[in-house]
């Protein structure tokens, strides 16, 4: 009697099991040919993963700035102020525009954006060097470019420094004191300096992997909630939960799976099409950074999910999350560190999967992290799942109600 | 006879933005909450305590005074010191601290000999910004150190003591930057940030233009002929009344709350601004008018407003991109506004930089919009379906052999 009590249970469970992957299958092949016959969501969902990446990544095609505009205004005019010139025009960075005695021109040639930084040898330059008076090189930046003012500026008073200690360690050595026969004496206490996972410090390098991650997952979030949004305008509720017989977890797991899918697809098409073309450097493990996508889709497309559900049209949906990228993006912590965001707003930051995802991003493919360095983000992302999944089923389970009621009335 | 109409005209547009207010709630709520977002994460702009560990294998009394030198300054902040490498190696690799500096075994030793020694230190990279700014801060801070040893050597030469200090430092750099002494990077970003949205909100709010205020099936309205200056003086007042309270609450509100004082250039920024809303008003009009479903026109504004901000060579500089999107970065108007935004903010000088192109995006966008609005823009749409439809036929034509 137990035995066949058993056998009818587990068949009874292979059958509802079956049942329900068939109406999960179902409700995702719905949406796929839903999202084919609408030109609008063809365009979110299949162009603009890999349009969209491939036209931010060319912005930083070069990764990095080089030959910076930079005037010498040179009002010592002697050999060594000439030999500090030559040496800053053969930084990297740095080129040198315009070299003259007139501080006014190049001001103005700074306000006019024309040249980046002003360097300004002081008259008297060469005697006060060689006479033990300490000279002062004045370097001017623009405040108006961000990147300018730590790139050059570094180079720069290196370069300066170098020079006054060339021609000091020479009057030194004349006075007996030992600099050249012994190097240790001049400098004691040196710096080497080296940067990990950027070693060349590239705003591009540093950049780009987030840039096209905020993409796919703004898009994933705006691509589902216009998605959701569609269905009222068509029907699609009342036609939908008909099918599915009220049942919201299904709808809501069949949508989440077609849209993850397609958001993981196309994620992979950009990364062996986009990343490699604009040399973005992966170092993590390949299947971690699959897991993450998995993960950040997932949250990203029930968040979607659930927000696009309170819009009545697609129109909206594009207008009013449009306005969510520059924000979403400040508050990740990427281009803007974490740690400088008050502990209120860093803890909300984690509400919204961009800063998860962007943390994750940026562990594997800047650092090489691996799983016990992901696993902090991809938690924070497997709690928005959970919060959001269940936030979307409630609410399809009000929409399965009114909808079957209105269907009921009509 | 004109007036009245345009009167009229105006009543029932303020009657039907009352029913429907989604163009007014994009043009002044929507950049309100996100200005209040970018607000507050940049309410700590200038960059300071940039978590540091250090890895003393020597534990000297130089090193623990490097120690105090670098926790004394502003941008850093010691978190740990430690004598393992596995434990420093670690928070690196945890992003619990952003740098880390190794002080070798002997140091102080090498030292009282009359030796050098090498400090190691390692960045972040993927931490650009604390990066740079940190490794500013430990080269003073340990060259500083450095110096002193200097200078105590050489007066042990027989140097005296002010002529020990300037052989130990014969030349010295200071660096400036005019407006923005304290590099405060709230500065760049806040206002190319906020009108970056403010370009968003102002061409999305226009995008009901030309239609019905209704979000599903906004049908394309043709004002009849000798009715379209009315018409657009009508619809366009309303929308420009609500984008310039957006504006005032930006220049009145949030530029002074990111630390972005009132100058002598702000009076010439606020009508460059201007300028830009009615260029972008124009914008939103002409993509309303251009494509046949509202959607795709949201779609495409969305397309050309969200990379707005970093095309505008605000963060990463327009000269180091390719020649192609120099070109792309040209024909968005936020480039032209920013263009003019330091001169007068930073040089405080009124420059006429950025208002030509804006002028010219006026006139190519109200110009375009009224044009397609036109017999002719209703042919040129015909076409338009015309040749889509074709396509269309030729495609699954094509599919069916």
């Amino acid at each position: 009697m137990g035995k066949t009590y058993s056998h009818c249970a587990q068949n009874f469970s292979e059958i509802v099991h079956e049942m329900l992957i068939k109406q999960i299958r179902q409700c995702a092949w719905r949406e796929f040919l839903r999202m084919l016959r609408d030109p609008n969501l063809v365009l979110v969902l299949f162009v603009a993963p890999i349009a969209y990446t491939a036209l931010y990544g060319s912005i930083y095609w070069n990764k990095a700035e080089v030959d910076v505009p930079v005037d010498i205004v040179d009002l010592d005019h002697s050999a060594l102020s000439r030999r500090l010139w030559r040496d800053i025009d053969a930084l990297q960075d740095v080129r040198i525009a315009h070299c003259g005695q007139d501080e006014t021109i190049s001001h103005d040639r700074l306000e006019h954006g024309i040249v980046h930084g002003i360097v300004l040898i002081p008259e008297g330059y060469e005697e006060d060097v060689k006479t033990g008076r300490q000279a002062v090189v004045h370097l001017t930046l623009s405040p108006g470019r961000l990147l300018v003012l730590s790139d050059i500026g570094i180079g720069i008073s290196r370069t300066v420094a170098t020079n006054g200690a060339r021609v000091t360690g020479s009057v030194l050595a004349r006075q007996g004191v030992p600099v050249f026969q012994n190097s240790a004496y001049a400098q004691p206490i040196g710096v080497t300096w080296t940067a990990m996972f950027n070693p060349w410090l590239t705003y591009g390098d540093m950049i780009l992997p987030a840039l096209l991650a905020v993409i796919l997952i703004q898009l994933a979030l705006i691509g589902t909630a216009a998605a959701t949004a569609a269905e009222w305008g068509s029907g699609g509720w009342e036609e939908i939960f008909r099918r599915q017989g009220r049942r919201a977890s299904v709808v809501v797991t069949g949508k989440t799976v077609m849209f993850v899918t397609v958001f993981v697809f196309f994620s992979a098409l950009a990364g062996c099409t986009v990343v490699p073309l604009f040399d973005v450097h992966v170092g993590g493990n390949v299947a971690l950074l699959f897991l993450l996508l998995l993960f950040a889709f997932a949250a990203a497309v029930l968040l979607g999910l659930f927000v696009g559900s309170y819009f009545r049209h697609r129109l909206t949906v594009f207008v009013v999350l449009g306005f969510s990228s520059y924000p979403l993006f400040m508050l990740s912590g990427y281009a803007w560190p974490g740690s400088q965001l008050a502990p209120w707003l860093r803890m909300l930051s984690r509400l919204f999967p961009t800063t998860p995802f962007l943390r994750g991003i940026g562990t594997l493919t800047q650092m090489g992290g691996g799983i016990s360095q992901l696993l902090p983000q991809l938690l924070n992302l497997g709690v928005l799942i959970l919060l959001f999944g269940a936030a979307a089923w409630w609410r399809y389970r009000g929409i399965a109600r009114e909808a079957i009621s209105a269907d009921r009335h009509a | 006879m004109t007036a009245q109409r345009f009167h009229r005209m105006l009543q029932r547009e303020i009657g039907q933005l009352k029913k429907a207010p989604m163009p007014i709630i994009t043009a002044t709520i929507l950049p309100v909450l996100a200005w209040t977002v970018i607000a507050l994460t940049l309410q700590q702009p200038v960059i300071a305590d940039i978590p540091v560990t250090i890895l003393d294998l020597d534990g000297s009394a130089l090193s623990r005074t490097i120690i105090r030198q670098l926790d004394a300054t502003q941008a850093l902040q010691v978190r740990e010191v430690t004598a393992n490498a596995a434990t420093a190696k670690e928070s690196m690799e945890n992003e619990e601290s952003s740098l880390l500096i190794q002080f070798p075994k002997n140091m102080e030793t090498d030292i009282k000999r009359g030796g050098s020694t090498q400090c190691v230190i390692t960045a972040n990279g993927a931490q650009l910004l604390y990066s740079k700014i940190a490794y500013r801060a430990s080269v003073t801070a340990i060259y500083g150190v450095s110096t002193a040893i200097q200078v105590r050597r050489f007066e042990a030469n027989g140097l005296t003591r002010d002529a020990a200090l300037h052989r130990a430092m014969p030349v010295s750099t200071e660096i400036h930057a005019p407006g923005n002494s304290w590099y405060d990077y709230g500065f760049y970003l806040v206002p190319g940030m906020m009108l970056a949205i403010l370009q968003m909100s102002v061409s999305f709010s226009a995008l009901w233009f030309f239609r019905g205020h209704s979000d599903r099936d906004a049908k394309l309205i043709l004002p009849p002929p000798g009715m379209r200056l009315a018409y657009v003086a009508a619809r366009g007042l309303p929308l420009l009344a609500a984008n310039v309270i957006a504006v005032l609450l930006l220049f009145l509100v949030f530029f002074p709350a990111a630390g972005i004082a009132f100058s002598a250039g702000t009076a010439g920024l606020f009508l460059h601004t201007l300028l830009f809303v009615i260029a972008c008003l124009g914008m939103g009009a002409f993509l309303s008018a251009l494509f046949g479903h509202l959607v795709t026109a949201a779609q495409i504004g969305l397309i050309i407003n969200a990379p707005a901000f970093v095309f505008s060579g605000y963060t990463f500089p327009r000269w180091a991109m390719p020649d192609g999107i120099r070109a792309f970065a040209e024909i968005i108007p936020l480039t032209h506004l920013l263009d003019g935004f330091f001169p007068r903010m930073i040089f405080q000088r009124s420059s006429i930089e950025g208002v030509f192109p804006l002028l010219l995006f006026c006139a190519l966008f109200w110009g375009g919009s009224l044009l397609l609005v036109s017999p002719h823009g209703e042919r040129l749409r015909a076409w338009g379906r015309r040749t889509a439809t074709a396509l269309r036929t030729s495609q699954k034509s094509y599919t069916k052999c």
